[in-house]
């Protein structure tokens, strides 16, 4: 209650209780306040969020209808090991990953000791193994889809292979011929494995196109046709015989062992005997590289040689020869697509990831104690140089050696060749464009108009010139005849073309250093050149570590660009795979989808990763 | 106590009686050495000495180094030869540095090996040698290995036959008699070897020209672009905030060549190919197909040119129109409309040319079409599917990057400068018109001219989807005829001179933007 | 003429001398005929307005700027092109500036001991022990192992004093020590710079501080235009100056 002395307005006191806290309006607070807020200010805005959350929708659900559906996603679970290391030997490839793990470690160490770990990243690391270590296991509850395989007198009939364990239960059958049963979703054979026949799926279209012309008719187009199950030794376990007339035959079988297993067909020589399609249920198929071959035959044993004497005697439920047709739904998508990849790559990631985690974990108590983050922090300018020289060496191996046979940088390729280019460009062009910086800056005339003239040309063309003109002439400075690495010549051109960049980004640093500092250091009697090694490089390169970093996340980008010149990083390996390879034709859209995933999660992490130092850790003096 | 003179003579009291505003003007150097310090002057005489050290390499390559003495390593001499080589070269300099420390002891005894300037220059001399030493080495080098595997660099290459048909652009076989006509210069011009139709540097040119077809282009699209999803990324709606965010994170962090190939083999190449089953935009007018992207052509007629001389008159017009209304706003404060006078006279005379066109001779311009064929569109024109493809990826990936420039511009406008147009009275569009903009601008022009060469620079990549751009010609016409050094030299200077326009336009603009400072 | 006694009794033989000294930035006049000699453990304060000279003429004296014509001589070397001298007079000389100018990437003990082993090529430990008692003397030693941006102004400043005197000058050079200080900072600088001079520093100080120069200075020189109008003794100089200019530049710094 208000106290007024009389008409006098000059007077208030406030009442001894103060008045209870009120609430602000419901529209202004909670979820519906920031529904208003946010999205529906004005009515222009509302608007807008009505369009745009339409937009979304329509092209998110056709984005993920596709990816779900329709995109055939095993072109890179066949494919991981070329994308990530290239033609290099299959059997050395331990190599790789040892630096690769060694590597890791050192990032987390360094960047915990630099930064300290956050919890966003706890977070993501942990979302990351749960759902590597959930979804395969639930994906292997689905069903598999069946394997269906067309049967004419005119295709070879090779055994068809498999594996199984013990106490599981597959189902043959042999389906008559019509559009429904062709069109029902599941694999189909696409290739022969035996060069030079006809394959299944050219038999089909060549069936139906009598159909549509109304050539065939299909009620005396059955097969006569016996299909055996047998193991691997050849003894039948279970048999049916399909006649003309009697539709459908099928039978069950549980598989006694864990083993290899063989579908056997008998079919009529007469060659217009007609046509039918052999279907397996309850199979999973297979992927063909060289991991999953040595893991396939450590369990089951090696192929039978009782049924395939040679390899091209037999057919396998691999991914390779078979292709997804039909309608899928998401249990089929994560059976078929999902897991297999995430099967591939699990462990690899895991260890990545258990890896980063050990050196973030000694990084970060490192930083704790003084003492310790001093001698954490020399060992690991220890480590890292001999990492990078010795990765050099493991990587490419010695002349004679039993241990580490040369591995030439020819074969490398994939994701391997794009970080060595990265790397061994960031660690040459570092100096040589600090240099360059100082000397353009520098009061001597024809050192600083050199200097300017080489900077200015390499910024001014384009980036493949650069590599074209590195790739024709590198060479020849050396010798007539001399044959340099392609992956070495790539080298040198994009060292000097990151190192023209770079001086840009250090001439910028050495304008932010104060002339107040040049001076101190003058009157305290340094020489020039304990100026600027002590006091002025110092400060100008601590004040464009964010820049700096984002030249070598551009780097790392354009490092793509060498696939347009022949080499097969990559970008340049998935290019020869869905160009080149017959089967992965027209996949192009999964193929640069996933490539371009990669690119993005290693550029966005540096580029998190520099911003996050910046913030809290080498640059500021304040601590 | 004081001393009365006109300068101390460094005792404990004095008191001046000099003329405390007198001044004396500074002791003229000699003018040589008034020239000779000035650093333009300097910088220039070093570029020239630079060029004539390069235009005397050959003869002097000649006398010193021998290439069938390297051939048979032979290092040594040539070493040493080269070292004496450029030392000969650096001598003229050192020669002057010598003199002016000897004069300069001379006059006050400092020994010259410790003068400051003898210092100075010595450590240039020196790293002068050091450059041409290391120059010298790297280019006989190179010449003796080319010239032994039979490589001649050969400026004629621009003169001879480009044999590859060129189906974008201008066409190269075009003749150029119509130079005949052009007074003085004309007949020898047309004269010239190079300019004769279909030789290599018609081809460049062509290619050249595909590459400002894309980059103009490309360059208007993306800005509009950039600046809507920039001021997006600083918007009130939350949904519009992240869907820019995730726009520009998304294609920063891509490589432009990841995106090309996925637009190219992705989504254009997998377009029907035939006419009939293009996908239609404008029914029977815009259409867009696995081959390209068509649209109608304008096509003049006799009409047109009564209507453009009308129009034009129209445009001079609104001009005048638009200066009457600033000096009057000026004069009198009345609100200038500047923008509704200049609507207003080009509609207003576009109308009056329509008229007397149409009255004249029919309708001044004529659509043309694309008529769907079997195996083609007849009539409209188009663009090809690889300048559809590098356009979008261009725009697309260059607009992420103005994007976030256009953000940081428009953040690092103190809030304090809003509120204060705020309690001036100023409204939304003309705080960001007046205030906010002009700022921003300031901050953001240099970045801006970055991703503006960056986008020229990277229509390169019109090579990897089949776009026949510059460097794309350039490749073709060095894989027949085999002359990488001399055409790719002239690609990179075309691509400098490019680059060096566009600086030089955005720094001008820069200039008008400047604040001016004490 | 009046026997020259500093604070500290008997005066030094001539350290610095300057003799009819000109220097042109370009074509503008900015020190016009200064002379002047300044003896061993002299305090000398220069004051003056804005764009007088002062800093200039205390710049030239270490080779931060260079005289066209006319001589300085420190310590009997003089100040010419010639790079020993100018190593020489530099080692001799130490300079506080009016922003610090500390290395803000190195820390404090860094920033005192850097010069003196690169320069003077003292072991580690034995620059490190300098450096520990110079910061006792100006009163900082816990501040050894922070960096330069956690300490406040005064505590940069009084750092930058002991970084100069680690080099042990003989003459130490004052550029506006404590125009960029907060007001409750200058005392604790000028507390050190007092000490100083009580030692027995030459010491040649660029100041507004009047309260100082009153106190510690042997002379004060007071320079306007580029050129020295009076020199006298503090109490001469405040009581009774006798240039006009003197007295205008005065009664308007006084005044407030």
């Amino acid at each position: 209650m208000q106290q007024t002395t009389g008409n006098s307005d000059l007077f208030y006191v406030a009442p001894q209780e103060a008045p209870p806290a009120r609430r602000p309006p419901a529209l202004s607070v909670g979820a519906l306040g920031w529904l208003r807020d946010n999205l529906f200010s004005s009515p222009t805005n509302s608007i807008l969020t009505i369009v745009m959350a339409i937009a979304i929708v329509w092209a998110g659900g056709s984005f993920l209808t596709w990816a779900f559906r329709d995109a055939e996603w095993s072109v890179i679970t066949t494919n991981l090991r070329l994308m990530m290391v290239g033609q290099y030997n299959p059997s050395e490839i331990w190599r790789v990953n040892l630096v690769a793990l060694v590597t890791l470690f050192l990032c987390g160490a360094s960047v915990a000791l630099a930064a300290g770990v956050g919890r966003p990243v706890l977070v993501t690391l942990a979302v990351v193994i749960i759902l590597l270590l959930i979804i395969p296991a639930s994906a292997s509850q689905v069903a598999p889809p069946p394997i269906r395989y067309l049967v004419t007198p005119a295709l070879e009939s090779n055994p068809m292979l498999f594996t199984g364990e013990a106490g599981q239960t597959v189902t043959v059958a042999v389906e008559p011929l019509d559009d429904n049963a062709a069109a029902a979703a599941g694999f189909s054979g696409y290739l022969e494995n035996t060069a030079g026949l006809q394959n299944s799926r050219n038999a089909w279209n060549d069936i139906r196109a009598q159909i549509n012309a109304e050539t065939l008719d299909l009620s005396e187009y059955d097969l006569a046709l016996t299909v055996t199950l047998v193991d691997a030794e050849g003894t039948a376990l279970a048999e049916a015989t399909s006649t003309p007339g009697a539709r459908a035959v099928t039978f069950d079988a549980t598989l006694p062992a864990d083993g290899w297993y063989a579908l056997l067909t008998t079919v009529p020589d007469d060659p217009t005997a007609g046509a039918a399609f052999v279907r397996l249920d309850g199979v999973h198929t297979f992927t063909t590289d060289t991991g999953s071959v040595a893991e396939r035959v450590g369990r089951y044993g090696p192929i039978p040689s009782a049924l395939c004497p040679t390899s091209g005697d037999c057919r396998q439920v691999a991914e390779r020869d078979l292709r997804y047709e039909g309608a899928r739904d998401l249990g089929t998508y994560f059976a078929t697509q999902l897991a297999p990849f995430l099967e591939a790559i699990i462990v690899p990631v895991l260890t990545g990831i258990a890896v980063i985690i050990a050196g973030a974990a000694l990084g970060s108590f490192a930083r704790r104690s003084p003492t310790f983050r001093k001698q954490l922090l020399r060992a690991l300018m220890v480590a890292w140089v001999v990492t990078l020289i010795g990765s050099w060496f493991v990587l490419r191996g010695f002349e004679g050696s039993d241990l580490l046979p040369v591995v030439p940088t020819s074969v490398w390729g994939g994701l391997l060749l794009t970080m060595v280019l990265t790397i061994v460009s960031i660690l040459f062009s570092f100096p040589l464009g600090v240099l360059l910086a100082l000397g353009r800056t520098s009061d001597l005339p024809i050192l600083s108009a050199v200097c300017t003239i080489f900077i200015e040309v390499i910024r001014g063309v384009p980036f493949i010139t650069i590599l074209f003109f590195a790739k024709l002439i590198v060479p020849f400075f050396i010798s007539a005849t001399a044959d340099i690495d392609q992956a070495i010549r790539m080298m040198v051109g994009m060292t000097i073309f990151t190192a023209a960049y770079l001086a840009e980004v250090v001439r910028g640093g050495l304008q932010i250093v104060p002339k107040g500092q040049v001076e101190a250091s003058k009157a305290l009697g340094l020489n020039p050149i304990q100026q600027t090694n002590l006091i002025v490089l110092p400060q100008a390169l601590r004040a464009v570590i964010p820049a700096i970093m984002n030249q070598f996340v551009a780097l790392f980008k354009d490092t793509s660009l060498v696939a347009i010149v022949g080499l097969f990083e990559l970008l340049g390996i998935v290019d020869f795979i869905v160009n080149g390879q017959q089967q992965f034709r027209g996949l192009t859209r999964e193929a640069y989808l996933f490539v371009g995933i990669i690119y993005f999660i290693i550029s966005y992490a540096m580029s998190l990763a520099s911003q996050w130092v910046e913030r809290t850790g080498a640059g500021t003096a304040s601590r | 106590m004081s001393v009365d003179a006109n300068s101390p003579s460094g005792g404990d009291v004095f008191v001046t009686t000099a003329d405390l505003n007198a001044r004396r003007a500074a002791p003229k150097p000699s003018p040589l050495a008034a020239l000779v310090a000035n650093g333009a002057v300097k910088r220039l005489l070093g570029l020239v000495y630079l060029i004539v050290i390069i235009l005397l390499w050959e003869p002097l390559m000649t006398v010193f180094q021998k290439p069938e003495r390297l051939a048979r390593g032979e290092w040594l001499s040539p070493l040493v030869e080269s070292l004496l080589l450029s030392f000969v070269l650096c001598l003229p300099l050192i020669v002057i540095a010598l003199s002016s420390a000897l004069r300069s002891q001379a006059r006050t005894g400092t020994p010259f090996y410790r003068d400051t300037d003898f210092v100075r220059n010595a450590g240039e001399i020196v790293l002068l040698f050091l450059i041409l030493q290391l120059g010298a080495t790297l280019l006989s080098n190179l010449q003796a290995n080319l010239s032994q595997s039979g490589l001649v660099i050969d400026f004629n290459v621009i003169s001879r036959h480009f044999g590859v048909e060129l189906t974008e652009g201008p066409d190269p076989r075009s003749s150029l008699d119509f130079l005949n006509q052009v007074p003085i210069f004309g007949e020898s011009l047309s004269q010239i070897p190079a300019l004769q139709p279909e030789t290599v540097l018609r081809a460049l040119a062509v290619g050249f020209i595909n590459t400002l077809r894309v980059s103009v282009l490309a360059l208007i699209a993306t800005t509009f672009l950039g600046i809507v999803v920039g001021v997006g990324l600083l918007s009130r709606n939350w949904l519009l905030r992240n869907v820019a965010t995730v726009f520009t994170e998304v294609f920063r962090n891509t490589p432009l060549l990841v995106q090309l190939f996925f637009l190219y083999n992705g989504v254009i190449k997998l377009l029907p190919p035939r006419p009939r089953e293009a996908v239609t935009i404008i029914p029977d007018a815009v259409y867009v197909s696995g081959r390209g992207f068509y649209y109608p052509a304008v096509v003049s007629n006799e009409s047109s040119s009564f209507f453009w001389a009308i129009f034009i008159v129209g445009v001079i017009v609104a001009v005048v129109l638009w200066r009457w209304r600033v000096r009057l706003n000026e004069q009198t404060g009345e609100p200038a409309n500047a923008l509704l006078y200049i609507l207003g006279a080009l509609a207003g005379f576009g109308l009056v040319a329509f008229a007397v066109a149409y009255l004249t001779g029919g309708f001044p311009f004529a659509l043309d079409m694309p008529v769907v064929g079997n195996f083609n569109f007849t009539g409209g024109t188009s663009f090809s599917a690889e300048y559809l493809t590098l356009f979008l990826g261009l725009t697309l990936y260059t607009a992420a990057f103005i994007a976030d420039i256009v953000r940081a511009g428009i953040q690092s406008v103190h809030k304090g400068q809003i509120e204060a147009s705020r309690a001036l009275g100023l409204n939304n569009g003309q705080t960001l018109n007046k205030i906010v903009l002009p700022q921003a601008l300031r901050l953001a022009v240099p970045p801006l001219t970055n991703q503006y060469l960056n986008l020229v620079k990277n229509s390169s990549l019109g090579i990897a989807i089949g776009f026949l751009d510059l460097y794309n010609v350039g490749t073709i016409a060095y894989n027949q005829t085999g002359q990488a050094v001399a055409i790719f030299m002239l690609m990179a200077l075309t691509y400098l001179i490019a680059s060096l326009i566009i600086s030089l336009m955005m720094n001008l603009f820069n200039n008008t933007l400047k604040l001016k400072t004490r | 003429m009046a026997e020259a006694t500093g604070s500290n009794g008997h005066l030094g033989e001539v350290i610095i001398e300057c003799d009819s000294v000109n220097k042109w930035f370009g074509d503008f006049h900015v020190l016009k005929d200064i002379s002047l000699k300044v003896r061993e453990r002299e305090v000398v304060v220069v004051i003056g307005p804005s764009g007088s000279g002062k800093s200039t003429l205390i710049r030239c004296i270490n080779r931060l700027e260079e005289h066209q014509e006319g001589k300085i001589a420190v310590d009997g070397v003089e100040l010419t092109n010639d790079t020993k001298n100018i190593n020489a007079i530099r080692r001799e000389v130490g300079m506080v500036f009016q922003s610090f100018n500390l290395f803000p990437h190195l820390s404090v003990l860094d920033n005192i001991t850097l010069a003196q082993r690169h320069v003077r090529r003292r072991p580690r430990k034995e620059a490190e022990e300098v450096a520990m008692q110079l910061l006792d003397r100006v009163g900082i030693p816990e501040q050894a192992r922070k960096y330069p941006g956690q300490l406040s102004g005064g505590q940069q400043q009084r750092v930058a004093i002991a970084r100069a005197l680690a080099m042990n000058p003989k003459i130490m050079l004052f550029d506006e020590p404590t125009s960029a200080l907060d007001p409750e900072m200058i005392k604790e600088v000028l507390d050190v710079m007092r000490e100083l001079a009580h030692s027995g520093m030459t010491m040649m100080c660029v100041t507004h501080e009047m309260g100082f120069a009153r106190e510690v200075a042997d002379r004060v020189i007071f320079m306007d235009s580029g050129r020295i109008v009076e020199i006298g003794t503090p109490e001469h100089f405040f009581s009774s100056p006798s240039h006009e200019r003197t007295q205008l530049f005065l009664s308007q710094i006084l005044k407030h």
